[in-house]
C-alpha cells in the first residue's frame, strides 16, 4: 500500500490536491480536494441583481466570460426577457463566448497539456534559423525548464522532429490566444472581465468595422485549428493509443449546451443551442435535461450536514471547517443521483447523440482513424480530441453567424427589475456545465448559488459513498512507476482541472532578497 | 474602466511613436478584501486621467495571461498586485522582475500561467519589456469581501502617487 500526493496539481496555490492510494502499482482510493473554501456567492447577496454579471465574472481567472454568459441569462430570465433579446444581442453574445472558448482550449492544449507528451530538450538538436525555437534552445541549454515543468522522465514517444514542431506550435499557440482574446474584446469591450454583455443584450453596437475586424482574427485562428491544433492532438494520440484506454471515468456525461441559436425560447433547458443541452451515458442514449434532478450533496465536505440533499436554488453554505470525515471544500453534485461529467466531451457526446450531422461526421472520422468504438470517447486522449473538435465547430459556426447580424439594429432591450423574482442561468462553460441561480427580493438580490464545472468533475464522494468523476478515473489505473506518476498527471489534466479561482500572490526571492522597500 | 486590447487602441498608438509605451497592470481578485489591491489601484489611477499619450492602464484582474495583455513593444510594465514580503500589513514594495524568483522550479505544477511564468515565457519570445516594474501591497486580510482592510486602504493614495512618479521618469 503506497500513497501519492499530488499537491499542488494547479500552479495557483493551494487549490485542488490529489490524493492516491496504491496497491501493487494499482489505484485504489482517489481523493480530489478542493482546499479553499469559496463562499463568494455570499458576497453578492443585498446588492442589485445586475452586479451579479460583474461580481460572479472576478470569481474565475480562466473562465470570467462563462460566468458572465450565465449571470446574464439568470438575470435575463429573472427579469423576464428571457425570449426578448434582440438577435444582434443573441449572436454578439455568442461570439464573445466562441472567442473565449476558442482561446481557452488552445490554452489548456498547448500550455497546459503537451508538455506531458513533448520532449522540451528535444529542442537541443535543432539547427534551423527561427529565432524562436532557438531562444527555446538557448534556455534549455542554459538549464532553464522553469517554463516547461513538469517534466516526466521516460515517457516521451514522439520523434525529435516531432517534438521540435510541436514546440514551435507552443510558441505560435501563445500568439493565437492574443487573436482570439483581442476578438473577444471587439465586442466585449475589454478583456478579461468583459463589460459587454448585460442583461437585456451587449453594451456594443454593431458595426461592419467590428465584423471585419473579427472575421480576420477569427480566420486566422481557423486556419491554426484545422492545420496545427487537431493534426497535433492527432498526433499525440497515435503516439499514446493507450491513453484512449486510460482514465475513462463515470461513464456519464452531462451538458446544459451553448450558443443559443434561436431569441424566443424563454425556457433554456429546451432552447435551440449548437451544443445541445442533456445526458448521454456509454451507450450514447440521448437524455433530456431536467435541472430538478440536480442536488448537491455535503457529506465529505467541510459543510454543514444539514445542508445536503438539496436543489442549488434551495443552496446553503454553512462552513464547518473540521467535520469528519470531510476532505473538500467542494460540494458533491449529483444528477438524479448518480455522478455526471461535464465538459468538452460532454458537449459533444450530448450533440452527438442528437444526431447533429457536422459533429457525427467530426467524432466518426477520428473514432475510424484510430478504429475505435465510441467507448474510446471516455478516456484521456477522448477528451482531448473532443476539446479539439468542440474548438473546430464552434470556429467554423462563427463566420455564419456574424453573417446573421445587422449593423446598425438594435443589439440591447430595456427592462425592469423586478420587486420579486427567480431566475436561472446555464451555460456550457470551457470546462462544462455552468449554472447560476438568483433569488430577488425587494429589488435586491436574497440568494445567489453557483455550481461551476470544477466541483462536479472534482468534487469529492457523495452521501453515498460514489466517488466524483476525476476519483473514478483515477481508481484503477496501473502506474507505471510510483515516483514518477505520470499517469495520474495526465488523467487530471485532461478534464482542464480548475479549483484555481484566483489566489495568486507573488513571493519575492528568499526572504528578503532584492526587495526594496519604499515605505 | 480598464484599458481596452482592441483594434482602436492599436491604430491610435501609432500615432505618437515617439513617446515611452507605459503599461500598467493592476493584478488580484476583487472578491478577496486585499488581494483585489492591483485592481483598486487602476481603478484608482483610471479615475484620474494622467493625461500622458502611450500609457495603457489595465485591469487584468484574475487573469493570469500577462501574455496576451501587454504589447510586444512595451517600454515599460508597472505591475501593482499584492505581495507578500513579511512586512506589516500594508508596506509597499517596489522590486524590479529580476529579483523575483523567476527560476525556481515547483516540483509539480500544471504549467499553469500565472504572473511568473508569463513573465518567462516574454523572455523566451523576447518580446518582454524594456524594464518590469513591480509594486506590491503586503496585505492583512485575505477572505471574502469587497473592501480593502483600512492598513491597506489608506496606502492607496500613496500607491497611485508612486505610480505615476514611475511613468514619469520613463518619460523624462
Amino acid at each position: 500500500m503506497a500513497k501519492i500526493i499530488v499537491d499542488p496539481i494547479t500552479r495557483i496555490e493551494g487549490h485542488l490536491k490529489i490524493e492516491v492510494t496504491t496497491e501493487n502499482g494499482v489505484v485504489k482510493e482517489a481523493q480530489s480536494s478542493g482546499v479553499l473554501f469559496r463562499g463568494m456567492e455570499l458576497i453578492l447577496r443585498d446588492r442589485d441583481p445586475r452586479d451579479a454579471q460583474r461580481y460572479t465574472q472576478r470569481i474565475c481567472g480562466v473562465c470570467p466570460t462563462s460566468h458572465s454568459i450565465a449571470a446574464t441569462l439568470n438575470l435575463d430570465s429573472a427579469f423576464g426577457i428571457a425570449d426578448k433579446i434582440p438577435d444582434n444581442g443573441r449572436i454578439v453574445r455568442n461570439l464573445i463566448l466562441g472567442a473565449a472558448h476558442i482561446a481557452d482550449h488552445i490554452l489548456h492544449f498547448y500550455h497546459l497539456t503537451a508538455l506531458d507528451y513533448v520532449d522540451v530538450t528535444k529542442v537541443a538538436g535543432y539547427d534551423g534559423n527561427d529565432p524562436t525555437l532557438n531562444s527555446v534552445k538557448e534556455f534549455v541549454q542554459r538549464g532553464e525548464l522553469a517554463p516547461f515543468v513538469p517534466r516526466y522522465e521516460g515517457d516521451y514517444r514522439l520523434s525529435d522532429q516531432m517534438n521540435i514542431d510541436a514546440l514551435a506550435h507552443y510558441v505560435k499557440a501563445l500568439e493565437m490566444r492574443s487573436k482570439a482574446q483581442e476578438m473577444l474584446s471587439i465586442f466585449g469591450g475589454k478583456m478579461p472581465h468583459n463589460m459587454g454583455v448585460i442583461p437585456g443584450g451587449v453594451t456594443e453596437t454593431v458595426t461592419v468595422d467590428k465584423v471585419a475586424s473579427f472575421l480576420w482574427r477569427l480566420n486566422e485562428l481557423r486556419d491554426f485549428i484545422n492545420n496545427v491544433y487537431i493534426p497535433d492532438v492527432l498526433a499525440v494520440a497515435e503516439a499514446y493509443p493507450d491513453y484512449f484506454e486510460i482514465g475513462a471515468g463515470c461513464g456519464n456525461l452531462l451538458s446544459y449546451g451553448s450558443f443559443d441559436l434561436e431569441g424566443d425560447n424563454p425556457d433554456l433547458t429546451k432552447r435551440k443551442r449548437l451544443l445541445k443541452q442533456g445526458t448521454v451515458s456509454t451507450d450514447l442514449k440521448l437524455g433530456s435535461l431536467d435541472t430538478s434532478k440536480i442536488l448537491e450533496y455535503v457529506k465529505h465536505s467541510w459543510y454543514a450536514d444539514s445542508s445536503t440533499g438539496k436543489q442549488p436554488t434551495q443552496g446553503i453554505t454553512e462552513p464547518q471547517p473540521n467535520k469528519e470525515g470531510a476532505y473538500s471544500w467542494a460540494k458533491a453534485p449529483r444528477y438524479d443521483g448518480k455522478v455526471y461529467e461535464v465538459g468538452p466531451l460532454a458537449r459533444m457526446a450530448v450533440t452527438y447523440a442528437s444526431g447533429d450531422p457536422t459533429v457525427k461526421d467530426l467524432v466518426d472520422s477520428v473514432l475510424s482513424r484510430f478504429r475505435a468504438g465510441p467507448e474510446a470517447l471516455f478516456s484521456v486522449l477522448g477528451r482531448h480530441a473532443a476539446r479539439a473538435l468542440y474548438t473546430k465547430f464552434v470556429a467554423d459556426s462563427m463566420p455564419g453567424w456574424l453573417l446573421q447580424l445587422k449593423p446598425g439594429e438594435p443589439a440591447y432591450v430595456d427592462y425592469d427589475i423586478p420587486d420579486e423574482a427567480t431566475g436561472m442561468g446555464l451555460v456550457d462553460a470551457a470546462r462544462g456545465a455552468l449554472g447560476h441561480w438568483i433569488e430577488i427580493k425587494d429589488k435586491r438580490i436574497a440568494n445567489y448559488q453557483c455550481v461551476v464545472p470544477s466541483t462536479w468533475n472534482l468534487g469529492p464522494k457523495d452521501d453515498n459513498g460514489q466517488p466524483g468523476p476525476v476519483e473514478q478515473a483515477l481508481i484503477g489505473t496501473k502506474i507505471r512507476d510510483e515516483s514518477n506518476p505520470f499517469e495520474i498527471g495526465r488523467i487530471v489534466r485532461s478534464f482542464d482541472p480548475c479549483l484555481a479561482c484566483a489566489v495568486h500572490l507573488i513571493t519575492p526571492k528568499g526572504k528578503t532578497l532584492g526587495i526594496y522597500k519604499v515605505c | 474602466m480598464g484599458y481596452t486590447k482592441s483594434v482602436e487602441t492599436e491604430m491610435s498608438r501609432r500615432t505618437h511613436d515617439n513617446v515611452p509605451r507605459v503599461t500598467i497592470l493592476g493584478i488580484g481578485n476583487l472578491l478577496l478584501k486585499d488581494e483585489g489591491v492591483g485592481v483598486h489601484v487602476v481603478q484608482e489611477l483610471a479615475g484620474i486621467d494622467p493625461g500622458c499619450e502611450n500609457l495603457n492602464i489595465v485591469d487584468g484582474g484574475t487573469s493570469p495571461d500577462i501574455l496576451s495583455l501587454v504589447d510586444d513593444d512595451v517600454d515599460k510594465l508597472i505591475i501593482i498586485d499584492a505581495v507578500k514580503g513579511g512586512g506589516k500589513p500594508g508596506t509597499i514594495y517596489r522590486f524590479r522582475s529580476d529579483a523575483l524568483d523567476l527560476d525556481s522550479t515547483t516540483p509539480v505544477s500544471l504549467h499553469e500561467v500565472g504572473v511568473l511564468d508569463s513573465l518567462r515565457m516574454m523572455a523566451l519570445l523576447k518580446r518582454q519589456p524594456k524594464s518590469t516594474v513591480i509594486i506590491g501591497i503586503e496585505p492583512k486580510t485575505i477572505d471574502h469581501g469587497l473592501e480593502l482592510s483600512p492598513e491597506v486602504e489608506e496606502k492607496l493614495p500613496e500607491v497611485v502617487r508612486l505610480v505615476l512618479r514611475e511613468v514619469q521618469e520613463t518619460h523624462n
